[in-house]
């Protein structure tokens, strides 16, 4: 079993089509929105983890691929500018998901592997450190 | 140990004093480069491998340091020559759309961290600020162009009645940053009793005590080093934004009346009036920060060093984080109301460890200081003092409630003796 994020990017004319629904009927794969912004005539931007078998992850996203949604692991795009970044650790106290840390030197490290991009430390850092776009 | 008896002469009286050094002794070891430097850190593990005594004998300056949002900071500066000639002060000035205050002379303004623009302030609460005095500043320091806006009323001397251009640091004949208050010697704990998410100076905190926040270099933060005042006082020599700059004067909300434990004060305490040259300083340790649903501050940088005059000192400068308490407090009510009743004492090492007790609940901690800006300024201090490019200042006078170094040096100060030789 494996465990992937992703952000996918949905073109306005595919917004309309159920292809979460294809991805889980079809590919066996469950998937856990963790975030989503869809309107007609406009992009889409949808953040999923996909848990299932390996083979089937990739698999789905090749239908993805192929329907037209463009996508990327998510925390491709979410940054720690480091020359912003003073390592105070405001942001470990307001991470849901406990994706920053301190290094051996108190440095402040970002995982984005438990990222779910809810955008909290993007908002709140005190010195703009943290940049997510997609 | 080796004690060194030295007489000052008071009047008729000779009174013999018993130190080990005196700031001109450690100056003079700096200069030939042979001074023994640690930084706080450091001064912990040697004086818990060699005992007080050894570290009050080898060591002699522990270097500190801390990095934290202080909104009690500003700039003055003062604004080149205009043709015609201008009198800001009694008019109105914003940079950047910032206000900033002009009730001094022609071309000298002051420019708080926390001044808002007013767009700022109507957006929708919690305020998520982006722009402020801080952000001036630090664009300022960064190099870049800020725009100043000005409307007065026009002299007979002074007949423009308006001014708008830009100007980058360099332009400004002087520019000076000033602290009314820093370097806190302790702080509160912050926690949110409520049933809602309150938005503070001290952070986010989320209810029912969902975190703590605290703001403390802990066993680096210079007051800390030296909690009697021995050594820190009025002309202090300090490492302050990236340069030297001096204590002139005890911070705003300046107190020793305040309980101790281990020696250590227990919450907010001394505080010192910080001043530097702001064309010397460097963004790496000076940074606006904004403070989602309170407002904008600035980030300081400051490192003091402690001549390591005696035993009390070294012992001082050699604690560990598990000395040295905070009081937790609610900043949902208790704070609010001015009626700061402490839920208990947490230690920094409990802090740092990233969460606290309190009763059986365990809370996860977080910190608005910066310890590895802290470590850095201690290191950056100590190299400099260790290639003999930063002397000790001694102080020409002591910050209320300081206890004597000496005994008899109080006294002398006040006497107007001078320097004990």
């Amino acid at each position: 079993m494996a465990k992937k994020r992703l952000v996918l990017k949905f073109s306005p004319q595919i917004v309309n089509q159920p292809l979460m629904f294809t991805l889980s009927k079809k590919y066996d794969v469950s998937f856990n929105i963790l975030k989503a912004s869809i309107a007609q005539n406009k992009f889409g931007m949808m953040i999923v983890e996909l848990d299932g078998k390996k083979k089937n992850i990739e698999a789905a996203s090749c239908f993805l691929k192929k329907s037209g949604v463009s996508f990327q692991r998510l925390g491709e795009d979410i940054k720690q500018d480091e020359k912003k970044c003073v390592s105070c650790g405001v942001c470990i106290g307001y991470c849901p998901t406990n994706a920053f840390s301190f290094d051996k030197k108190n440095k402040v490290i970002f995982d984005s592997q438990k990222c779910i991009a809810c955008e909290f430390c993007v908002t709140h850092c005190p010195y703009g450190a943290m940049t997510l776009k997609y | 140990m080796q004690l060194v008896i030295k007489k000052i002469i008071i009047g008729a009286k000779e009174i013999p004093v018993i130190m080990k050094k005196s700031i001109y002794e450690i100056n003079e070891k700096i200069l030939r480069k042979k001074a023994i430097v640690l930084t706080a850190e450091e001064m912990v593990c040697y004086v818990k491998e060699h005992g007080v005594k050894k570290a009050a004998r080898d060591i002699d300056v522990v270097t500190t340091g801390t990095f934290g949002p202080m909104c009690s900071s500003g700039i003055y500066f003062n604004i080149p020559k205009t043709r015609p000639k201008i009198k800001l002060g009694g008019g109105e000035v914003t940079l950047n759309k910032v206000p900033a205050y002009a009730a001094y002379a022609a071309r000298d303004v002051f420019l708080g961290a926390s001044a808002l623009p007013h767009y700022e302030k109507n957006r929708p609460k919690p305020i998520n600020f982006k722009y402020g005095g801080a952000g001036v500043i630090e664009d300022l320091v960064r190099g870049r162009s800020v725009l100043l806006e000005a409307t007065t009323y026009g002299t007979d001397c002074y007949p423009a009645t308006s001014l708008r251009k830009s100007f980058k640091l360099a332009d400004f004949t002087d520019a000076v940053l000033f602290n009314p208050r820093n370097c806190y010697q302790n702080y509160n704990v912050a926690v949110n009793k409520s049933g809602k998410t309150i938005y503070t100076y001290m952070g986010i905190l989320k209810p029912d005590m969902g975190n703590v926040s605290y703001s403390s270099a802990g066993t680096l933060s210079p007051l800390l080093n030296d909690p009697e005042l021995k050594t820190i006082g009025i002309g202090t020599r300090v490492f302050i934004a990236g340069c030297d700059g001096y204590i002139v004067w005890h911070g705003t909300q300046h107190t020793t009346a305040v309980k101790k434990k281990n020696g250590f004060p227990v919450g907010g305490a001394a505080t010192v009036a910080l001043i530097c040259d702001l064309k010397k300083t460097s963004s790496e340790f000076l940074r606006a920060a904004y403070i989602t649903g309170y407002g904008v501050s600035l980030a300081v940088g400051v490192g003091i060093p402690i001549p390591v005059l005696d035993e009390s000192i070294a012992r001082a400068a050699g604690k560990d984080d598990d000395e040295i308490f905070a009081p937790v407090i609610d900043y949902s009510a208790d704070y609010p109301y001015g009626k700061e009743k402490a839920i208990g004492l947490v230690s920094y090492r409990e802090l740092r460890s990233g969460s606290i007790k309190l009763g059986r609940k365990v809370i996860p901690s977080f910190s608005w200081s910066s310890l590895s800006k802290a470590v850095e300024i201690s290191k950056i201090l100590k190299k400099k003092i260790s290639a003999g490019r930063f002397l000790l200042g001694d102080p020409v006078a002591p910050l209320p409630g300081a206890a004597s170094r000496h005994g008899a040096l109080s006294a002398a100060s006040v006497c107007g003796v001078g320097r004990i030789k």
